[in-house]
């Protein structure tokens, strides 16, 4: 039950800095909401397969679709490989696409879906006492559930191909918590700042196409010309899938020395979109 | 009505703090109004740049007066203070943008005030049925997310669920998509899951029960219940139904209180300011006519002249007057007490009501009445100019101000063909018998009027021009009794099986 005694309401916000600057003190703000987060998930996956003759299969047959695509186009025509050590079959290079599709999926769904989320979602702003924070976590678990679905597929046909899954896989956990947390900070951040500045998303879906031509997708760091490989260390995401394939499909265990800066990395920019919703909250209401 | 023109709330005494449920105090909202789309952005460059040009003065207020058109700010509500202690019940009431929503959405915590500080003690829920409703999911499964968006368990709606599907009573639709709903049964079960919600604390603006007729009887009788314990705070312009459910009210013009006090005092201020509104509105309608300006002038009464009328009309036939006299009962004395409360009056002017008298069967003053009994409402007016159709109207009250029953002489001006010429008096009784009235003060409030029952200036109004008191009772349930012609009771023999 919700202690919801004594609240004050004054022109700036009551919730003091030090919560805002400590994880813990956000992650015990947002526990207190979990059964609303959960039934938010719960709805927004529900309503996207509600009423559909396929249901649930088209969160596995829309990105089987676009690899099919890609696999063609950059497979098939680029004749792009992954790994060059190894006899690359197509279906390999499939497989390797897909853990970075997915990957980017991810963020895409951040990019395009969270400017709006708050606008699609006003009437819980406007009408009624609601702690619309958990709006964008509510979000990130929806598509981490649609893009986990997805990514186990593609585990499953590794395994049927190789009969087996390297134990590199087990890092996996600790490579999708700060995707997790990037996801966050861009989905407060584009929510929140969509409210007042209404070009956001037109900023956002050409973005999405710079990013996953920028972040690994299709070819990996080793086929990047030397003097401009270095470029590709400031995009986390291509990091990210980087050390994700290399994890899952071809036993490489993630270095100690480039997940560090992602945590750190991830970490800053989940708290300060946190900080930067909580903060610009109170205004929301006005300009809806 | 003297009070309408203090707008500072006087408290007789200071409530301990915690058995406040709502503290507002010195709150105003105000919204950026923009010149252009484009406006909010140069204004923020502006702002931006303001550090920046402190040293050169002049470029400084070249830039303001270049940007002021910009931004405008609306005052949505200004200085606001008040104090709600639990268990209360609170109108809010005044025309359309008077800052009565604005006000009810910062207690809600929706919307944050510009200025001062709102304190909340309790939890609120807002009587708002459709809101966070899912169309295309079942009745069944928006009862739990609105349930959890409300600020229940997972649990707590396990437990209450048949009760909410029962008191929203909508068969075997609550298995199908709400967006198949008609918009009858999507208020419905909104208004039952928020009634399950456990509120301390419940708004609402303007529905107040939706529905068919039973449907209504249904939030109504829940509403009635939550008033036992809850805090309830109601927006309308429904006055009649704010002076039923509300014990105080507030008066809200312009963003400003206008007026804080008991339900029924502020509500009859307000019916009588709409009134004049009303008959300006007449006016400026009749204006063509108005060339008997100096006329009014000079048939404007002085109160004293107003007094000696009053005594005239009043004073029974000279026979009975003298009656009176030797059983010595001062007619003066009465009148006096009549006239303090004659002193203050509504209305545009142009006519007066010179005295309102509550009289029995053989013409006596009644003051105290059992209910049942035949009556004549005796009113006395005056015109001070023309009146072309005048109109006299009175309205009886009980001790909230709900209004019991009321008529006019509006058909009969008309088939009459009656026409008041200046300083011309008129004299209208209406007998009727009382209805059965539970124990209690009733009110009668009398209106003098120039036009028709819709379309009319409200010359002259006397909010309780007779207080009578009912001291004897045959009923004591509802608003008035009905002579029972007989009640029988009787067993019939069950049919042959």
């Amino acid at each position: 039950m919700i202690q919801m005694n004594k609240v004050v309401y004054t022109p700036v916000s009551q919730v003091p800095l030090r919560e805002l600057l400590s994880p813990l003190a956000i992650i015990r703000a947002l526990w207190v909401h979990r059964q609303l987060v959960m039934a938010f998930a719960r709805r927004d996956f529900a309503a996207t397969h509600r009423e559909t003759y396929l249901g649930i299969a088209w969160t596995v047959l829309s990105p089987l679709i676009m690899l099919a695509l890609f696999t063609f186009v950059f497979g098939g025509i680029f004749h792009g490989r992954f790994n060059t050590s190894l006899e690359e079959s197509p279906l390999d290079y499939a497989l390797a696409l897909f853990v970075g599709l997915s990957l980017f999926n991810m963020v895409g769904l951040m990019l395009n879906g969270a400017p709006s989320l708050l606008i699609s979602n006003s009437t819980y702003v406007k009408t009624l006492k609601f702690p619309v924070e958990i709006l964008p976590v509510a979000f990130v678990l929806n598509a981490l559930f649609n893009v986990g679905i997805s990514f186990s597929l593609c585990l499953l046909l590794s395994l049927y191909k190789h009969g087996g899954l390297p134990l590199s896989t087990l890092a996996l956990p600790v490579l999708i918590a700060p995707l997790i947390l990037l996801c966050l900070g861009l989905a407060w951040i584009l929510s929140a700042s969509s409210v007042f500045v209404r070009d956001i998303p037109s900023i956002t879906s050409p973005l999405t196409t710079i990013l996953m031509f920028t972040s690994l997708v299709f070819f990996p760091l080793s086929s990047v010309s030397p003097h401009l490989a270095f470029l590709f260390q400031f995009n986390p995401l291509a990091i990210l899938i980087e050390s994700t394939r290399g994890a899952v499909l071809y036993g490489v265990w993630p270095h100690i020395g480039t997940l560090a800066p992602l945590y750190v990395a991830s970490l800053l920019i989940a708290m300060f979109g946190y900080g930067f919703f909580i903060k610009s909250k109170i205004a929301f209401a006005d300009v809806l | 009505m003297g009070a309408q023109n203090n707008p500072l709330p006087t408290y007789d005494f200071v409530p301990e703090c915690d058995e406040l449920a709502v503290r507002v105090e010195g709150v105003s909202k105000s919204y950026a109004l923009w010149s252009s789309p484009l406006a909010p952005l140069a204004y923020g460059v502006t702002q931006l740049m303001h550090p920046l040009t402190r040293p050169f003065p002049q470029i400084q207020k070249k830039l303001e007066a270049r940007t002021q058109h910009l931004r405008r700010d609306f005052r949505a509500l200004s200085d606001v203070s008040f104090e709600i202690e639990k268990g209360e019940s609170w109108g809010f009431i005044g025309l359309n943008g008077s800052g009565k929503s604005t006000l009810l959405k910062m207690i809600a915590g929706n919307l944050t005030p510009t200025q001062g500080r709102i304190e909340v003690n309790g939890k609120v829920a807002i009587l708002d049925y459709s809101s966070g409703l899912q169309g295309s999911f079942s009745g069944r499964e928006n009862i739990y997310l609105k349930g959890i968006i409300l600020g229940l368990s997972r649990r707590e709606i396990d437990r209450k669920f048949s009760q909410i599907v029962e008191f929203a009573d909508i068969g075997y639709f609550i298995d199908q998509p709400v967006r198949t709903y008609s918009s009858g049964m999507t208020a419905r079960l909104g208004f039952a899951i928020i009634a399950h919600v456990d509120a301390d604390i419940m708004i609402t603006d303007e529905a107040l029960a939706v529905g068919d007729a039973a449907f209504v009887h249904k939030c109504m009788r829940h509403i009635r219940k939550f008033l036992e314990h809850g805090t309830f705070l109601y927006v309308s312009h429904a006055t009649n139904d704010v002076m039923g459910l509300c014990d105080k009210a507030i008066w809200l013009e312009h963003g400003g209180m206008r007026m804080i006090g008991s339900a029924r005092d502020v509500c009859l201020a307000y019916i009588g300011e709409n009134d004049k509104t009303v008959s300006q509105h007449y006016l400026a309608t009749q204006a063509p006519q108005e060339q008997h300006a100096p006329q009014v002038k000079a048939g404007k009464l002085s109160g004293e002249q107003l007094a000696q009328l009053r005594q005239y009309v009043c004073a029974p036939r000279a026979e009975a007057r003298l009656e009176r006299r030797k059983a010595g009962y001062n007619i003066d004395e009465k009148l006096l007490q009549a006239d303090a409360m004659f002193d203050t009056h509504e209305g545009t002017g142009g006519g007066r009501i010179i005295a309102v008298q509550l009289l029995n069967d053989e013409g006596k003053a009644l003051s105290a009445v059992m209910g049942g009994e035949e009556v004549i409402l005796r009113i006395h007016v005056v015109a001070e100019h023309a009146i072309s159709f005048p109109i006299v109207g009175f309205q009886m009250m009980n001790r909230i101000g709900l209004v019991l029953f009321a008529d006019n002489t509006s058909d009969v001006t008309r088939a009459k063909n009656i026409e008041l010429g200046i300083r011309e008096t008129l004299e209208v009784d209406f007998c009727f018998r009382l209805p059965l009235l539970p124990l209690g003060d009733y009110a009668f409030r009398a209106g003098f009027a120039d036009g028709t029952e819709t379309h009319n200036a409200m010359l002259d109004v006397r909010n309780e021009a007779v207080i009578i008191t009912c001291v004897t009772s045959a009923t004591q349930h509802g608003l008035v009794g009905m002579p029972m012609l007989g009640i029988s009771m009787q067993k019939i023999s069950s049919p042959p099986s």
